[in-house]
């Protein structure tokens, strides 16, 4: 690698840019969040050196600030030193300083900020786009740029002739402009890391389009940020700075150590009350293998389902199951509505098929005639002269509507509801599960599956879960979904797993997989034999107001509708329970709340809280968590350790769900540890930015990570930050051998991203714990059971 | 003596009232209760003033006339509803209780804006609701700089309005606004310069538009305030000084270029933003624009009801701005010229048709009134361009979409009509009404087309326009962005202001 000009080429330039933009992972949009972990690029480093490298280049802290009181309204956690001095912290080396090359002067670098930050969220070229030919983002920018009057005040005369000598291709003009601004070949990874942090989020968008199959879209990104660092730092009195220099890194081992006495405080109370429940369940076992349940639920691993489940089985004889939400199905579905299909799996999986919903009876009207008024209303709107009499002729109604859904949500939902009632009568829909099934009545096809591959599916998803015989005669398969208003978050309450949508189509698509005799036949080849009398039904819940709607039932005989009756009758009380037990921990009076008026309310900021105050996934049997109160604080994945030897589920496991979880916990994490650098800020003050993110007030950037009332209200966390714990029911042997095929893996728990604990019969206490060294130590519970946390008080 | 003025006072000062009660009992339903009764009063005096004419409060310093009474009402009812609005959205915010009180305080100061009658008054109220409106977009700490440039932008405009109030009363010793109509002369020229001018920096036009944008670092619910009301200072103030303005040729040519220009520049860059709120304030320039023009050629009751019509539109569309991903993402092909001419044609037939039968009168006001119709026509337009050429199928919904319009339109016409006859606002039309309308017609059509990147525009001129329209819209979130350090933002978060901000700042 030499060093003379003109010799970063333009291949080099895709991969220098690729291996920087590793900095900053993909944001995933509005129409379906996906949690990240916002320092996910960093996971190769020990969690203690990427706080601090992160904490430098996104200028971000990444411990919770040392004022903060994480649990208010209860006694404080005073760890024991031991634990401290047990991690090695007390004296562990502090890190050298980070040392970041950035040129240009702090005024060039704010300068650059807002005018890209603007560029990003602007609509360029509207109608003219297509007409110029200008593809790339990159290309529209030179070919206005020689146009623009602030560029030219700051560049004067020369501007046309520096912009127009740029290459057009915008790999050439990176290189180019890199060895303008005269950055060696060495240095241009971490040059170009402090440029693309100085906007995480507009950098995250781009992080996207790259994964969404646009692949040039960071290096255009890039090229124009670097064509506005050479204006700047030319234009610039002030001579360009070389090499910025740091003081010392800050010295956060205090920090450090506080973060994992506050982890293992929690890790000591969910193993002693794991531990506990199966001391007491060694006795009750043989009752409980006579009582055959009335019906399996399965649900999402969401911390959201533990309430539900929990409830529910305090009813009654339900088994439950913990399973990720899409239901083992990569697959993409398009609503009979909607007019593109959205992949509903998680973002690690390309969908393999499309699914499209049609309608069975009723009809659509035709999407044309959809949505008249409203789609009129915005053509109005949009229009250079159309907005001033639309202002004039519809604000006359605006002035009761807005007291209406002020004053009146629920009312004015109603109404909203009837109205729609009215318009359009009422459709049934199902999926067009096979291959070639063209749905009469509107021509739109999907991929489908062969009938082999759904068995394929349906055989993975009960492997997965560990439901593999003993089917009681119904089986309900529950996704989950959020209803709120104005809320442009929404999707980050719906089904991770479902790529930031609802559950319902899932469990919709594979119950009716399940209810299929060519299917079963296939299973029972596999040796998963259905009975006949057992029947698959989709469910979804609703966890704003933990509302239970079952779907699809009029597929079902006659015979299993009434057992349905009962299990509906019980998902609502367990829902009613369950809400109520929300209440508590909701920010208003718990009299005066109620879960349908969240749901309704364009005003409320807090319709549900999501998954805040995760820290932990529970791998194995329901028995090993059955009775406890979790607190809505743990994934629960269901797991068969004896059906397991050879780890092949366990691994699916721990590299999916598991992964998953742990990109939800540090997505909870950073952004209540920092919610400036990592938050999307304070909803009253979002800016929605098309359909990218949001932006705050008149901040410059688009926002990564979850909205402030999230995470914190009313100056007080409401998240526990934590990095996740995973326990799981499985012989070390087997885990071990799991982590080490994964590199993935290897790199959550030797650098401390997550840890994970086992259940140990041998073990007089019960678990042991791995250390980063991948070693197992056993388990001692040190804060005395009860010492835990409560719900803050709001 | 009369209850009547009592009643008045009160009702301008219920939402001050209002909030007081509710912090002082504790109950946030109390202000809800006690705004509501505001809103009730508002209502009584509407019916009063209609059957027996103004109320008067404190001899002539403040009249509620028929105007002012509506006014009143129709703010009362939004100020209302973004109240309960924000005490659920802002109940995580630490810093709610600001805003509660700027709100009010605010709502209070425009009320009495709308029944001063005074000039002088006029002149001392508007620059109170200035500060009022400085201190809601303040009302978070880190809108403090933002606030402060905006009230000084502000008070210079109202500044130059004390001036024209000192200028009148020195050369006339008239102080009422009943008797503008009767200033003539140089000295009334110079006041009706300072008194435009005045309107269009309240009414964030260009070139004093920059504070507006700058404005969305408060909360929601403070612009939702903002634009429902505050911004609309400008026009009640012209449409009180509409009969001095009128006299004077070269202030209402001014007056209605930069108007013109403001409606142009903000449709512009409105089209420009994909940031809703960005998107929502650019139009209040160019609404505010059009209400501005509107005045000035002599339609002033068309500016009142804009003004009651835009508000309730643009708090509704704040107070919702989370909602613009609830809805499916379009792609509109584009409209070919053939699609345009014949949704002009057919939008012309449907207002001509509205015209015809609601008798909208032309004639009263020098030919300026064909303002409304001919932008009515342009908005029937833009609904119905991009649904002609669809599929048979969809011929339905066309037909349905035609008769919905032209009923819209009917309804429209004769509530202009209706408003504009119970109003009786003194007559105010400029000479040469009828080629000033025009003028508008042609130059904000003219400049839809050169800024949308229409065919009709060559390649090179329509970029080197997109390059300038983009950076007007940048520049007052640039000057805003300098404003607001890194020092402040993080302030934002006073939990979290050890480390982070050390670190932010040595990293830059």
């Amino acid at each position: 690698m030499t060093n003379t000009p003109n010799l970063i080429h333009r291949v080099d330039i895709a991969t220098l840019v690729d291996v920087a933009q590793r900095v900053v992972p993909p944001m995933w949009g509005l129409d379906g969040f996906v949690a990240v972990n916002p320092l996910g690029g960093f996971e190769d480093l020990p969690f203690e050196t990427a706080a601090l490298k992160a904490g430098d280049l996104f200028g971000a802290q990444c411990y919770l600030a040392s004022n903060v009181d994480r649990s208010s309204g209860s006694p404080l956690i005073t760890t024991p030193l031991s634990h401290i001095a047990r991690a090695g912290l007390i004296n562990a080396p502090r890190m050298p300083s980070v040392e970041l090359t950035r040129r240009g002067t702090a005024h060039v670098a704010e300068l650059a900020d807002m005018y890209l930050a603007h560029w990003c969220a602007s609509v360029p070229c509207g109608p003219l786009h297509a007409r110029a030919g200008h593809a790339g983002f990159f290309a529209t920018w030179r070919a206005l740029a020689t146009h623009d009057p602030d560029l030219r005040r700051l560049a004067g005369r020369e501007l046309a002739n520096r912009v127009c000598a740029l290459p057009v291709v915008a790999g050439e003009a990176v290189a180019v402009l890199l060895q303008q601004l005269g950055i060696a070949e060495d240095d241009a990874v971490s040059y170009l890391e402090a440029q693309l942090t100085r906007l995480p989020g507009w950098a995250a968008v781009m992080a996207r389009r790259v994964v969404g199959g646009q692949r040039h879209a960071m290096v255009e990104y890039v090229a124009v940020r670097l064509a506005l660092e050479r204006i700047l730092v030319d234009a610039s009195r002030t001579p360009s700075c070389v090499a910025t220099e740091h003081g010392g890194a800050p010295d956060l081992s205090n920090r450090a150590a506080q973060q994992l006495a506050a982890e293992h405080a929690y890790r000591d109370h969910l193993l002693s009350l794991l531990a506990a429940n199966a001391h007491a369940r060694e006795g009750a076992e043989v009752i409980s293998d006579n009582n055959r349940p009335s019906a399996q639920v399965v649900c999402c691993i969401d911390v959201r389902s533990e309430g539900l489940r929990r409830h529910l089985e305090a009813i009654g004889p339900y088994e439950t199951f913990g399973f990720a939400g899409f239901f083992g199905l990569p697959i993409a579905v398009r609503g009979a509505t909607a007019t593109a299909a959205v992949a509903s799996c998680p973002v690690i999986l390309d969908p393999k098929a499309m699914i499209a919903e049609y309608v069975v009876t009723g009809s659509l009207p035709a999407p044309e005639d959809r949505d008249l008024a409203h789609r009129s209303f915005h053509a109005a709107k949009a229009g250079a002269t159309s907005g001033f009499v639309l202002a004039d002729a519809s604000g006359w109604l605006m002035a009761p509507r807005s007291l209406l859904q002020a004053a009146m949500p629920g009312f004015y939902s109603r109404v909203q509801h009837a109205a729609r009632k009215l318009m359009g009568r009422r459709v049934r829909t199902r999926f067009a599960l096979d291959v070639n099934s063209v749905s009469a009545t509107d021509g739109r096809d999907g991929d489908g599956l062969s009938v082999d591959e759904q068995a394929q599916l349906a055989l993975g998803a009960f492997t997965a879960m560990g439901l593999t015989g003993g089917f009681a005669p119904i089986v309900v398969l529950c996704g989950h979904r959020s209803a709120n208003q104005n809320n442009p978050y929404r999707s980050a309450l719906d089904c991770g797993a479902c790529g930031g949508h609802a559950g319902g189509p899932n469990a919709r698509i594979l119950a009716a997989i399940c209810n299929r005799a060519e299917v079963r036949a296939r299973l029972a080849d596999h040796g998963i034999v259905i009975g006949e009398g057992t029947w698959f039904v989709a469910a979804e819940h609703e966890t704003t107001d933990d509302t239970v709607a079952l779907l699809d039932v009029d597929d079902l005989p006659v015979s299993a509708r009434g057992l349905l009756e009962n299990v509906e009758r019980d998902f609502a009380r367990a829902g009613v329970a369950n809400c109520a037990e929300r209440a508590l921990s909701m920010p208003s009076s718990p009299l005066a709340w109620r879960g349908a008026s969240r749901s309704n309310d364009p005003a409320q900021v807090v319709p549900d809280w999501g998954l805040a105050r995760c820290a932990a996934i529970v791998v194995g049997p329901r028995a090993l968590s059955a009775g406890l109160n979790l607190e809505r604080r743990t994934f629960l994945h269901s797991y068969a350790p004896l059906d397991d030897p050879e780890g092949i589920v366990l691994e699916a496991v721990m590299t999916g769900p598991v992964v998953v979880a742990h990109w939800i916990c540090s997505q909870y994490y950073f952004s209540t540890v920092d919610p400036h650098a990592f938050g999307a800020g304070s909803k009253p003050l979002h800016n929605v930015i098309g359909r990218v993110g949001v932006g705050e007030g008149l901040g410059v950037d688009v926002r990564i990570g979850l909205p402030l009332e999230s995470v914190w209200f009313d100056g007080h966390p409401v998240h526990d930050p934590l990095r996740l714990l995973v326990v799981i029911d499985a012989p070390a042997e087997r885990l071990d051998a799991v982590i080490a095929r994964n590199p993935v893996l290897r790199r959550l728990f030797d650098h401390g991203w997550a840890s994970v604990a086992i259940c140990d019969s041998n073990e007089p206490s019960g678990f042991r714990c791995r250390s980063r060294a991948g070693t197992w130590e056993s388990w001692n519970s040190v804060s005395p059971p009860g010492m835990h946390r409560h719900l803050p008080s709001l | 003596m009369s209850l009547w003025p009592l009643v008045a006072f009160l009702v301008m000062l219920s939402p001050v009232l209002a909030v007081g009660a509710a912090s002082v009992v504790g109950l946030a339903g109390v202000d809800a209760l006690l705004s509501a009764l505001g809103v009730v009063g508002a209502i009584a005096l509407v019916v009063r003033v209609s059957m027996h004419g103004s109320v008067q409060i404190t001899g002539d310093l403040f009249v509620v006339d028929r105007v002012a009474a509506a006014w009143t009402v129709f703010a009362l009812v939004v100020v209302l509803a973004i109240r309960i609005f924000s005490r659920r959205l802002l109940a995580g915010d630490p810093q709610r209780q600001r805003f509660h009180v700027s709100s009010a305080v605010a709502a209070t100061t425009g009320a009495a804006l709308f029944c001063a009658s005074n000039l002088a008054v006029i002149a001392g109220i508007a620059m109170a609701t200035s500060i009022a409106s400085a201190a809601l977009v303040g009302c978070r700490r880190d809108g403090v700089p933002v606030a402060r440039r905006m009230a000084m932008v502000l008070l210079g405009g109202d500044a130059l309005l004390a001036t024209a109030v000192l200028i009148i009363a020195l050369d006339t010793s008239i102080t009422g606004s009943r008797a503008l109509g009767q200033i003539t002369g140089a000295p009334a020229n110079i006041a009706a310069t300072l008194v435009v001018v005045a309107a269009l920096v309240r009414c964030a036009q260009v070139p004093f538009h920059a504070w507006l944008p700058r404005t969305l670092v408060a909360p929601t619910p403070a612009s939702a305030l903002l634009h429902a009301g505050l911004v609309n200072a400008g026009g009640v103030i012209l449409i009180r000084f509409a009969p001095l303005v009128a006299r004077s040729l070269s202030a209402t040519i001014l007056g209605i270029s930069l108007a013109t220009l403001g409606m142009v520049v903000g449709a512009a860059v409105m089209q420009t933003r994909s940031e809703v709120k960005s998107g929502l304030v650019w139009s209040t320039t160019a609404q505010m624009g059009f209400m501005l023009v509107q005045i000035l050629v002599g339609i002033g009751p068309a500016a009142a009801m804009h003004l009651i019509a835009h508000g309730a539109y643009k708090s509704n569309l704040f107070l919702l701005s989370g909602s613009t991903i609830e809805h499916d993402a379009e792609t509109h092909p584009p409209i070919t010229m053939v699609q345009h001419v014949a949704a002009l044609v057919l939008a012309v037939v449907m207002v001509g048709a509205a015209v015809a039968s609601t008798g909208y009168h032309l004639s009263g006001f020098g030919g300026a009134a064909a303002l409304i119709p001919v932008f009515a026509v342009l908005t029937v337009h833009a609904v119905l361009a991009g649904r002609i050429g669809l599929p048979r199928r969809a011929a339905r919904s066309t037909i349905a979409l035609v008769v919905g319009l032209t009923v819209a339109a009917t309804v429209y016409l004769a509530l202009i009509n209706g408003f504009e006859s119970w109003l009786r606002l003194p007559e105010a039309i400029p000479s040469g009404a009828r080629i000033l309308t025009i003028l508008v017609v042609v130059a904000s059509i003219l400049g839809s087309v050169l800024t949308s990147g229409s065919r009709l525009v060559p390649d090179q001129l329509a970029i080197a326009i997109r390059a300038r329209v983009l950076a007007a819209g940048r520049r007052p979130a640039m000057q805003a962005a300098t404003l607001v350090s890194t020092k402040v933002a993080a302030s934002a978060h006073p939990q979290l202001c050890d480390h982070a901000v050390a670190v932010r700042s040595g990293a830059s």
